[in-house]
């Protein structure tokens, strides 16, 4: 296994159940199904997959924000992990809770509009992180440390938009806002939920520079939720690729662009049109749609779109294990080996 | 006829006034600015731009959604520019859109069959039976069971329900599709097999397709022409494959090189833009883009640029007129 000294997060078997009341009739939905990754201090972590994969599910576990009493974290441990010290997150008292977020683990959102409260100015909500988390600090402090923040996350003339609010900004300054309140106490995990998906690429541009420069400043971990492989390929040292509430494949970055294992990470791969490559044609696709978790068989999620499935993937769950000669490297599904032989010879 | 183009836009403006209130001052936004090109039958052209450059207003104005400013749209010859309501309705048929979001652009209270079958109903063709016989034809051509007829749009998933804003696009068997962002809200592996569908009915109908996106590697990949649009401007147009290899414009080199690409081991130099986009509310003087532009000289501040020829074929424009000195 991985050197624990090493780990930042270690997310193990992680399981959430949404109740769903429809009527009388309640529900019990399996969102995600053990879910482990590890993340260590200063590492980009890339967390992939369509909508309805989990991914989002998975970041507000880690933050506790799930919409509590609906969703439950039903099994599983999120271990923070600190100088020998091991707090697991998900059996947090809610007090201990409000200490840990925003403070060790902070997080930023993919719409900077509905994350920033409309009625506040941009110096009241970056202030209020020190409020809750530096209460110490004297009026005077957090001014020339709200403007030392919007300095460094690049933002043109603090000193005026200190005032501004929220509709005032554009969509890019809005982001660096957030990201200014996400870093104000030197998180050691910063988690990204789609933060440049609602932007325009010359912004995106911008952001991911500025992220990657904060990182190299603060040596904070990144866990990056994105769809976009073009945008993990760039920043990420380690990708996760989620399907269906489960992990399908976990490896180094560019050990998963060169030998995806996992029938839905070729898929994927192939599917996107990229630049680079020949134009006008048609695009391989992965055939029907992501199944929603009712409709969840007892095997392999990805059984129902696979041309590789067998018998055995309905029936049977394959766990996640080790493929290739990478130790790091490791994919859900029972005939890794033989696609990728079966690939090897196509070529 | 078979050198005529399909579609001839001339020097198109759109404006839109802002904030007419009582005792307001009204300001005029320019979303369109002298767009002038050629569309050849069977052809796509591809339409990249950042939110606001202005794209969908310009596919809204071909189709007479929005009154042009000033500006000469040529259908098949036929100045489509000034047409009355009655008149558009013939053109209306053979100009077809497809919208980016589907759950808004279907009537949530009609069933499949009802979306389906109002195009013939607005201009009156076949009987029923006939329509059923038709609306059965459509679901299957876009690859969806004949039985969705009787369902209703929030029965579908986001990627089935485009591939039904498509049905409806083509029931009518049109000549041209404007596809407005028509694959930007589907995850990927949906979006590819929706781009297949267009390009399959492309083959099959020889369609002509005018493609709008934000997002240049699907523009490159369905298009044989791309439009640069900034700030309510063509700042290139030139062949997919050409303008992604050799960029003229400095506006398209910053966006080519600002697409993260799928390949961690290539590494390439982005050059990351300064700012946001201005406002079109108040657009810079002379040459938009250059509060932005790395390359950009006093000159460009006074100077407006149009889009001009860069070669003698005149296959590929830029407005940019310091081209030659960058680029060397």
């Amino acid at each position: 296994m991985v050197d624990m000294a090493e780990t930042l997060l270690e997310v193990e078997n992680l399981c959430v159940e949404f109740h769903l009341t429809d009527g009388d009739r309640q529900t019990c939905v399996p969102v995600l199904d053990g879910v482990s990754f590890s993340l260590e201090p200063g590492q980009t972590l890339g967390l992939v997959g369509e909508s309805g994969c989990g991914k989002s599910v998975t970041a507000l576990s880690i933050m506790s924000l799930l919409p509590k009493p609906m969703a439950q974290v039903s099994e599983g441990r999120i271990l923070y992990q600190k100088k020998g010290n091991s707090i697991d997150i998900a059996a947090l008292a809610p007090e201990e809770l409000y200490r840990m977020r925003g403070n060790r683990i902070a997080m930023i959102f993919q719409e900077p509009m509905t994350a920033l409260n409309p009625v506040y100015t941009v110096e009241q909500q970056v202030a209020e992180v020190f409020i809750l988390h530096r209460p110490e600090m004297t009026k005077k402090e957090r001014r020339s440390a709200v403007l030392e923040l919007l300095h460094k996350v690049g933002i043109s003339d603090p000193e005026s938009r200190l005032k501004a609010y929220p509709h005032q900004l554009s969509g890019g300054m809005r982001q660096r806002v957030m990201i200014a309140m996400a870093l104000a106490c030197r998180p050691d995990i910063l988690i990204a939920d789609e933060p440049t998906t609602a932007l325009d690429v010359t912004i995106q541009a911008q952001i991911l520079e500025l992220m990657q420069r904060l990182q190299q400043e603060t040596g904070m971990a990144i866990i990056f939720i994105t769809h976009d492989l073009g945008v993990v390929a760039e920043l990420c040292d380690r990708v996760v690729v989620m399907y269906g509430g489960r992990v399908v494949e976990s490896a180094e970055t560019v050990s998963l662009f060169d030998m995806p294992s996992h029938p839905y990470t070729m898929g994927l791969l192939r599917s996107i049109p990229q630049l680079n490559r020949g134009s006008k044609g048609r695009l391989e696709t992965v055939e029907g749609t992501v199944p929603s978790p009712e409709e969840r068989g007892r095997g392999c999620g990805f059984a129902n779109r696979c041309e590789y499935a067998e018998q055995l993937c309905r029936d049977l769950l394959p766990p996640l294990r080790q493929v290739g000669v990478l130790r790091t490297h490791l994919a859900s599904c029972h005939f890794a080996e033989k696609i990728n032989l079966q690939k090897k010879g196509d070529r | 006829m078979a050198d005529s183009p399909l579609l001839q836009v001339e020097h198109l403006y759109h404006s839109f006034s802002v904030g007419n209130g009582f005792l307001k001052k009204q300001n005029t936004l320019q979303a369109v600015s002298d767009v002038s090109f050629s569309l050849a039958q069977g052809e796509t052209l591809g339409i990249v731009g950042e939110s606001g450059c202005g794209k969908s207003t310009l596919g809204r104005a071909l189709l007479r959604l929005y009154q042009p400013t000033s500006g000469t749209i040529r259908f098949l010859g036929e100045d489509i520019t000034h047409l009355t309501k009655k008149q558009m309705k013939r053109v209306r048929r053979k100009i077809q859109m497809v919208f980016q979001d589907p759950m808004e652009s279907l009537n949530s209270r009609h069933t499949v069959y009802d979306i389906l079958s109002e195009p013939f109903a607005i201009h009156k063709l076949g009987t029923t039976a006939e329509r059923i016989k038709w609306v059965d034809e459509l679901l299957t051509r876009v690859g969806l069971p004949t039985s969705s007829a009787a369902l209703y749009p929030h029965e579908f998933s986001g990627g089935q329900r485009q591939r039904i804003g498509i049905a409806r696009a083509i029931a009518l068997q049109p000549d041209l599709l404007v596809c407005d962002e028509a694959v930007s809200a589907l995850d990927v592996s949906v979006q590819a097999q929706v781009i297949n569908l267009l390009l399959d009915l492309q083959e099959q109908m020889k369609l002509t397709i005018i493609f709008i996106s934000h997002d240049l590697s699907v523009v490159k990949h369905i298009s044989d022409r791309i439009a640069v649009m900034y700030l309510g401007r063509f700042v290139e147009l030139a062949p997919a494959e050409e303008l992604y290899h050799s960029p003229q414009h400095p506006y398209t080199k910053a966006l080519i090189s600002a697409i993260p690409v799928a390949d961690p081991k290539r590494k390439m130099k982005r050059i990351v833009l300064q700012g946001d986009v201005p406002s079109p509310m108040h657009p810079p003087s002379g040459c938009p883009f250059h509060p932005r532009c790395p390359y950009a000289a006093e000159s460009c501040k006074v100077t407006a640029q149009h889009l001009a020829a860069l070669d003698s074929d005149a296959i590929r424009f830029a407005a940019c007129d310091r081209i030659k000195l960058i680029n060397n």
